[in-house]
């Protein structure tokens, strides 16, 4: 077997020098990264918002979807909701067609423009503006509310649970169009 | 004769799986490093990776694609980097395949941030498979042609 010993030692050297060639382009690729994201327009921090007991996951920062303090559970929300807060259902339009909590309007980041005056004047009367979607992992109603705010809407809150927990909840629903 | 085809062959085989893949990679990495924000949310619906290290693994990854891919295009440091982007798709295959198993429906994010059609999870597993045995053959070479390592030299360091 002693023949063997010069190709054995050929072949670790091989898988050494593979292993320190890895460990440069990871590195410089490691660089590489990190330099990219400190100068781009949609960077993040190092560690992310990711664990749902704390609100809707986000990767945090600056452009991170999650603005502010603006969650509410859902004991809130069913109290808004018999105050007669104007809830804003943002998910698809065919999602809010087969369900949604009463009262609610379907406003979209398409649709929004269109319905903003309409969502003003619920605010000039004194109503709370709730915007919810599916759930702690859509990041919609954060969205929704963050252009409702620029639209210098600020009483402005997010239901984060969503519809899943309002429906898990046992809360009452309704289907098909807005009521007018 | 014969065996000058044979290695012309083989030469012309390595350099364009080498073209392919690293061309592939960098394309692959340029929508990730231009929205983070977006490939955080990718991973994180993968729901495998512990909460602390999504943003870590959403900034490095990119990063490591595209210099993995650089280098594999020019020939520089072709082993190891072969050796990297088949270690990264030996993470998607197992992903793709732990997901797979769990049922969960997520989206790609391997070349844009559209959302995957359902079903298509099984055919990105294919075509993972097909790119993981494409480096492996780039890996194992026996040599690099119009490679910046050949150029230098430096195919000999370690032999």
């Amino acid at each position: 077997m002693t023949y063997l010993a010069p190709l054995m030692l050929n072949r670790d050297r091989k898988i050494r020098r593979s292993l320190y060639e890895a460990m440069v382009v990871i590195i410089a690729g490691c660089f590489a990264g990190v330099l990219s994201n400190t100068f781009s327009s949609r960077s993040i921090p190092l560690l992310g918002e990711w664990n749902k007991a704390y609100g809707v996951p986000s990767p945090g920062g600056a452009h991170a979807s999650t603005h502010g303090n603006i969650e509410i559970h859902l004991s809130d929300a069913q109290r808004l909701l018999l105050e007669g807060a104007l809830f804003v259902d943002a998910r698809p339009r065919e999602a809010f067609l087969e369900d949604h909590i009463p009262g609610a309007r379907s406003v979209t980041e398409d649709t929004l423009p269109d319905r903003l005056s309409e969502i003003s004047e619920g605010v000039a009367q004194g109503k709370k503006v709730v915007v919810y979607c599916q759930g702690m992992d859509c990041d919609e109603s954060h969205i929704i509310a963050a252009k409702l705010r620029e639209g210098g809407i600020g009483n402005v809150c997010v239901f984060a649970g969503g519809l899943g927990e309002w429906k898990a909840a046992g809360s009452s629903l309704e289907k098909g169009e807005e009521q007018k | 004769m014969r065996n000058r085809l044979s290695s012309f062959f083989h030469h012309s085989t390595v350099l364009v799986l080498r073209l392919f893949l690293g061309g592939m990679f960098v394309y692959a990495s340029l929508h990730k490093l231009s929205d983070p924000v977006a490939f955080s949310k990718i991973i994180y619906g993968y729901k495998i990776l512990p909460a602390f290290t999504i943003n870590l693994f959403a900034i490095v990854l990119p990063g490591i694609e595209l210099i993995a891919g650089i280098f594999l295009v020019l020939g520089f440091l072709c082993r190891g980097s072969a050796l990297v982007i088949s270690l990264c798709l030996w993470v998607f295959i197992v992903a793709l395949t732990y997901n797979l198993m769990r049922g969960i429906e997520f989206d790609c994010g391997c070349f844009s941030f559209a959302h995957t059609k359902p079903g298509a999870a099984a055919d990105l597993l294919v075509r993972d498979l097909v790119f993981f045995a494409m480096a492996l053959r780039i890996l194992f070479a026996r040599r690099y042609a119009c490679s910046l390592d050949w150029l230098f030299g430096l195919e000999k360091w370690g032999n």
